[in-house]
């Protein structure tokens, strides 16, 4: 039988960790479905399990240094905005009770708040947390491929201290993560400035209570009418999100565009940039050539939409 | 050993296994069946209850891990002003057919309106999408719900 | 008085609501030999399965999906378990399953496999995790043929037939008039072809069954649409007589025609097991399982040749329908008759052949849900239609009604449209609630919205005679002491309504309040056989028994005496049927319905988003509306579903790919917008105040709809459905 344990202190947690190697499990959306057993048997698990939702840190999200700090356990539904969430308690680490701060919920970029509000549906968001969909790493996961437009950092903890390091190094492949074997996630932070532009789609089997099919994050920041920084994040298309980083030098400061004819050329370009990248492949859910296709068609959308945004900024 | 208020009443359980499903104890050892197990995924929310006045999964919870916590169940529920009311505009506007998702969907349901008193029709939509009905296509549920939002003024 | 049709609450509601309706999975002992639960509706005790130290029981599956079997490799058992197989079959039984005409399908593999999960052995005792051990510990060696996994490979015969010696199960034609004669004169012909998927039914309560031995006598209880099916399997499997068998219908969540086969698929190992063993034992399906491993709906293949004159009317259709009918015939030949029997819509058609064909192949053996064959065959002439139309550049809905049938007009078997047929009616209430004309025109064609209407009729209640000659349906009234009356039928309530209807029937007739009336769910040791809940036919045809009953009743009425009046199915006067030719009145009577849906498709992706859908029905007269419009709704949002979303495919074993609710789509709230649903009434003479069958129409035509709107939207033809995004960019792509 497997050993749980719940602790009330990160250093406790921590310790737990580097004695045990007991497998962190925050809302268990993934793990309690991955280790499912039949009818009249426990769940499968092998490893000991270490509790981390209810530890208050976790469960806590903040500004800092012009961006953002968010705790491994806040669930997707605070992300949301989901009115139950913010209302009435957290689901994850519920015994918690945490209710955040309002003006800090309203600088949540619009691009991962609207990513967690596609996450499956509201009683899952309840439990399904950041860190965890961070932390199962599938090229689906859509935080993940906002948290990639959002250059997130991943702030991992241990006995030993703390690291940093970006999510695209984090992410190893599917299932996949940079995470020693005594090691935390602690929080992920992302850094300033916040985007002044963002963008989200969702290509899911049905309306709500899917996964996705392939995902498109962007972001950017706007300076003088002009695009200072941006990024294109697709999911689903490949083993881990793809951040197409040559679309991003292509329409860096290359802004407001007028003519058509010139708009059509720039897109046509981040697609083939795109294209030679993104590798989706066969299954269940969807075909590689819908992926690909509709991946570039995406693209198409997501620059003009940012174009709009441009010109409304003149 | 774990101990948790399950309807407004202390219940202490002997867990078999570390990892027992929430459900399981629901069911299984306090006798409460009237959480469902469509699935045991997540994916349908038969199985939902109230933890702490939240709206989960119970298939998806070890209840090792919500040790001390408060659940509501759709007995429970059924016990309250507010679940009568449901169950009697559930009950006229034929929201229920099989039953199978019923009290997943009132728990649901429950949970919206103690949030949101007056909800729009795609706030309640948007509210149930986790709970999937293969016999209503929804619309008398919805129906259900926003009867129960007008007669329930001073409930919710 | 208030129409018969004004809803009243559902009687079987609160106790849904409030959780404390009890399902197979929630059945408890309580500890007594005959208990019921405190509102007398559900048995308790031990006489009626319930113990204690209830086993659990579990299939051992072949992995392997065609071959012959070489050895079955039992391991030794622990006592207290029990390991049953094709071996253990008692003496007077017999190794197959009764369905209908077909005796194909053995209750436990024997000789082959025939498909990936095949019953092989069923394994109860105690303890789930021992269980698991003993089930892996099975050998099954089996000399491998190569899989057919779809129709063109049965055809092609690959691996050598499955099936007799060209894998049909089974044929039904029917020809009127001189066709190649008809075709060699004409102008042009239209040809197409149309395909539908696999779709499963969903019920949200998985299989469950509990069977028990008492004595002498072996009972099954559980989630099922039909006891005595139950029953007459157990019978022909253990070779038990009538009175040595109890089948009781435990509370169900969800059917579709999901718990009209399987149920005897499942529960007639599980009589064997505890019969053998002596021990009731209890088998719950988790979802994977029954996804994976039940009956499915047929996939479907129309083709559609039609022979036009220089004007472009129609002067004969040829047609084919084929039904992958999976590894087993079971019930595919009924299906494929109302497939056949519903291929020409509601269109008049002077000469046609049409071939219809039941196909074998290695997947899980097809079966029953909700239209069973109709929404294959109507998809292909409603879709065929549109195409005819375009070609002759002329507005679809002018061109049908060119072809509407009409009473007195004949059907496809030579039999006579007797009653009353409302087409007009219900497309004038359906543009007054959707403006579908004016809107098919403002819409424009390719512009990436659409709108379609789609025409249903379903024959209503058993195909032919079957009512008469094979089911001789029964139902009884009974009256207590104390002036209660009861309904003792076979009648199964797992959603659709007859808690509430039944009720309603008799209690206008006898003038009393409906929750009074006692229904209880049926118990085969109390209530006699009125069918199967199946085919449309339980309003109609039950319930009109029980009108009948309660008139009797009436009349004899005498306070505080116990009475009993019993009523017989007849056959409505007129109606004849020869089921050697497949000629004359294939159906007592038809529900007739008209569905639009608009829809707006994205071009980036391909979505579609169903913005409207309405229904206009004719039921013949509704006797509960909210009953009837939720079955309309529930229709529709499956209809849709089936349409849009649901793909099930197979692997290369012939297995499903889509076997969790994460990969299988069926539609949430939030996918589709509430259906506008109307009825219209033309009152049907022999059925319950008028009521005529409407529980499978519902879902026959919203993926025509659906599909019609697309092809508006997208500007090309959409033959096969469902029309998910990936194959909508192949067809714009094409
Ligand atoms: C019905 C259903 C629908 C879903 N729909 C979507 C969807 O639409 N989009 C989507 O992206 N996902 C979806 N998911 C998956 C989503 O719920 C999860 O990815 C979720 O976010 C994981 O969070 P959790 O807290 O539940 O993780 P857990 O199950 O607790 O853990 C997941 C993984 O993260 C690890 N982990 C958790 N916390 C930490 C930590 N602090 N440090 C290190 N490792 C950690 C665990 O060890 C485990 O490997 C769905 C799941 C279900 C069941
Ligand atoms: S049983 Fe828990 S969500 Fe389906
Ligand atoms: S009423 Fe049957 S699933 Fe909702």
């Amino acid at each position: 039988m497997v050993e749980v344990f719940k602790p009330t202190s990160l250093a406790e947690a921590l310790r737990i960790r580097a004695d045990k190697h007991a497998i962190p499990f925050a809302g268990g959306t993934d793990l309690m479905v991955r280790f499912r057993a039949r009818d009249g048997m426990a769940p499968s698990f092998k490893s000991p399990i270490l509790f981390v939702d209810a530890l208050p840190e976790f469960n806590t999200i903040r500004m800092f240094n012009g961006g953002l700090k968010i705790g491994a356990s806040l669930p997707l539904s605070i992300l949301a905005g989901d009115r139950g969430a913010v209302n009435g308690g957290t689901g994850t680490g519920a015994t918690s009770g945490v209710v955040p701060d309002a003006a800090v919920l309203a600088t949540i970029p619009g691009v991962l708040k609207a990513a967690a509000a596609e996450v499956g549906a509201p009683a899952l968001r309840n439990r399904a947390t950041i860190g965890g969909n961070l932390a199962n790493a599938s090229p689906a996961g859509d935080s993940i491929a906002a948290l990639y437009a959002l250059s997130a950092e991943i702030i991992l903890v241990s006995l030993s201290g703390e690291r940093m390091i970006p999510i695209e190094k984090f992410i190893l492949g599917p299932g996949e993560i940079s995470l020693k074997e005594d090691e935390i996630i602690h929080t992920i932070h992302i850094p300033a400035p916040l985007p002044d532009w963002t963008y989200w789609r969702k290509v899911g089997t049905r309306r709500a209570n899917a996964l996705t099919k392939i995902s498109l994050a962007a972001a950017a920041s706007i300076k003088d009418g002009r695009v200072e920084s941006c990024s294109f994040a697709f999911g689903a298309v490949g083993p881990r999100v793809i951040r197409v980083h040559e679309i991003e030098s292509l329409l860096q400061s290359r802004f407001p565009v007028v003519q058509e004819a010139k708009l059509k050329e720039i897109i046509a370009e981040a697609k083939k940039f795109a294209s030679s990248m993104i590798t989706p492949i066969d299954d269940q859910r969807s075909t590689a050539k819908y992926r690909k296709t509709v991946a570039l068609n995406l693209i198409g959308d997501a620059i003009a939409s940012l174009v709009e945004e441009l010109k409304l900024g003149d | 050993m774990i101990r948790l208020r399950i309807n407004g009443l202390e219940r202490e359980v002997e867990i078999p296994h570390p990892m027992y499903r929430l459900l399981d104890v629901l069911r299984e050892d306090i006798g409460l069946t009237g959480a469902k197990e469509g699935c045991g995924e997540g994916e349908c929310g038969a199985c939902a209850v109230l933890l702490n006045g939240v709206l989960v999964n119970s298939c998806l919870i070890p209840a090792s891990q919500v040790d001390e916590a408060d659940i509501l169940t759709p007995e429970g529920l059924a016990e309250t002003e507010a679940g009568k009311l449901l169950a009697k505009c559930f009950t006229e506007c034929h929201g229920a057919q099989c039953g199978f998702c019923t009290p997943g969907m009132m728990m649901a349901a429950a949970e919206l309106l103690f949030t949101n008193r007056k909800p729009t029709e795609v706030e309640i939509r948007e509210a149930l999408a986790g709970n999937i009905c293969r016999c209503t296509g929804y619309d008398m549920i919805i129906d259900a719900v926003q009867l129960a939002t007008e007669r329930g003024a001073n409930i919710w | 008085m208030k129409s018969i049709s004004q809803s009243i609450p559902r009687p079987d509601g609160m106790a849904k609501a409030d959780g404390s309706a009890l399902y197979v999975a929630d059945l408890q002992f309580d500890g007594t030999e005959g208990g019921r639960s405190p509102d007398g509706a559900v048995a308790l005790g031990s006489e009626s399965g319930l113990s204690k130290d209830m086993l659990l029981g579990r299939f051992y599956r072949s992995p392997y999906p065609r071959g012959k079997i070489r050895r079955l490799q039992l391991p030794e058992c622990p006592p207290g378990y029990h390991i049953i197989s094709a071996a253990d079959i008692p003496q007077g039984g017999k190794n197959e399953i009764p369905m209908a005409a077909s005796r194909d399908m053995p209750c436990f593999a024997e000789n082959e496999i025939r498909y990936a999960g095949q019953i092989v052995a069923l394994v109860a005792g105690p303890d789930a995790y021992e269980i698991e051990r003993l089930i892996r510990a099975i050998e099954l060696e089996v000399d491998e043929t190569p899989v057919v996994k779809n129709i063109d490979e049965a055809l092609a015969l690959k691996g050598g037939a499955i099936h007799g010696e060209d894998n049909i199960f089974c044929r039904v034609d029917l020809d009127e008039g001189e066709v190649d004669e008809v075709f060699a004169g004409a102008a042009s012909v239209v040809e197409g072809v149309y395909e539908t998927g696999f779709q499963e039914q969903f019920y949200m309560e998985g299989q469950g069954l509990i069977a028990w031995r008492t004595g002498n006598k072996c009972g099954v209880r559980g989630s099922m649409q039909c006891p005595y099916y139950v029953h007459h399997a157990v019978s022909h499997v253990l070779g038990l007589k009538h009175d040595e068998i109890r089948v009781i219908a435990d509370t169900i969540g969800g059917g579709f025609g999901g718990k009209e086969d399987y149920p005897e698929i499942m529960g007639a190992p599980l009589a064997v097991a505890s019969w053998v063993s002596g021990k009731p034992i209890r088998m719950l399906m988790d979802r994977v399982e029954d996804m994976a491993f039940t009956s499915k709906r047929h996939p479907s293949r129309c083709v559609y040749r039609s022979a036009l004159d220089s004007e472009g009317r129609i002067l004969a259709i040829d047609a084919t329908v084929d039904l992958d009918g999976g590894a087993y015939e079971t019930y595919t030949k009924i299906v494929l008759m109302r497939a056949v029997f519903h291929s020409l819509g509601v269109y008049a058609i002077p000469v046609f052949r049409i071939r219809g064909r039941g196909i074998a192949t290695n997947t899980v053996p097809s079966g029953a849900f909700r239209g069973f064959g109709a929404p294959q065959s109507l998809f292909g002439i409603e879709m065929h239609m549109e195409e005819i139309a375009r070609r002759n550049r002329c507005e679809v809905l002018d061109y049908k009604r060119n072809y509407f049938l009409k009473k007195g007009d004949t059907t496809v078997t030579g039999g006579i449209f007797r009653d009353e047929i409302i087409l007009d009616k219900l497309i004038a209430e359906a543009e007054r609630l959707s403006g579908y004309s004016g809107k098919r025109i403002k819409l424009g064609r390719g512009k990436g919205q659409g709108i379609g209407m789609s025409f249903i009729l379903h024959g209503c209640g058993f195909t032919g005679d079957g009512e008469q000659k094979i089911i001789k349906g029964k139902a009884v009234l009974k009256k207590h002491r104390d002036d209660k009356v009861e309904i003792l039928c076979a009648a199964v309530d797992f959603g659709q309504g007859p808690q509430t209807t039944f009720r309603k029937v008799v209690a206008r007739v006898l003038g009393i309040e409906p929750n009074t009336v006692i229904f209880n769910y049926p118990d085969t040791d109390f209530v006699p056989d009125s069918g199967p809940t199946v085919a449309s036919r339980t309003i109609m045809i039950v319930g009109y028994l029980l009108q009948k009953a309660a008139e009797e009743l009436k009349a004899i009425w005498v306070e505080g005496e116990e009475q009993v009046v019993e009523q017989n199915y007849q056959m409505p006067p007129g109606m004849s049927w020869d089921q050697e030719r497949l000629r004359g009145d294939s159906y007592a009577t038809y529900g007739w319905g008209v569905n639009v849906c608009e829809v707006e498709l994205d071009f980036l992706t391909w979505e579609t988003k169903v913005i409207g859908a309405w229904a206009v029905f004719d039921v013949g007269r509704a006797v509960d509306h909210r009953v009837v419009n939720g079955q309309i709704q529930g229709g529709m949002s499956q209809a849709l579903g089936y349409g849009a979303m649901e793909k099930l495919e197979v692997d290369s074993k012939g297995q499903f790919r889509q076997i969790t609710m994460a990969d299988y789509m069926v539609p949430t709230s939030v996918d589709f917008p509430r259906t506008e649903a109307l009825t219209v009434d033309n009152p049907y003479l022999y059925g319950a105040f008028g009521a005529k069958g409407m529980g499978e129409m519902v879902h026959d035509g919203g993926h025509a709809a659906f599909a019609a709107a697309v092809e508006q939207a997208c500007g090309k033809a959409c033959t096969t459905i469902p029309l998910v995004p990936e194959t909508l960019m192949e067809i714009m792509e094409a």
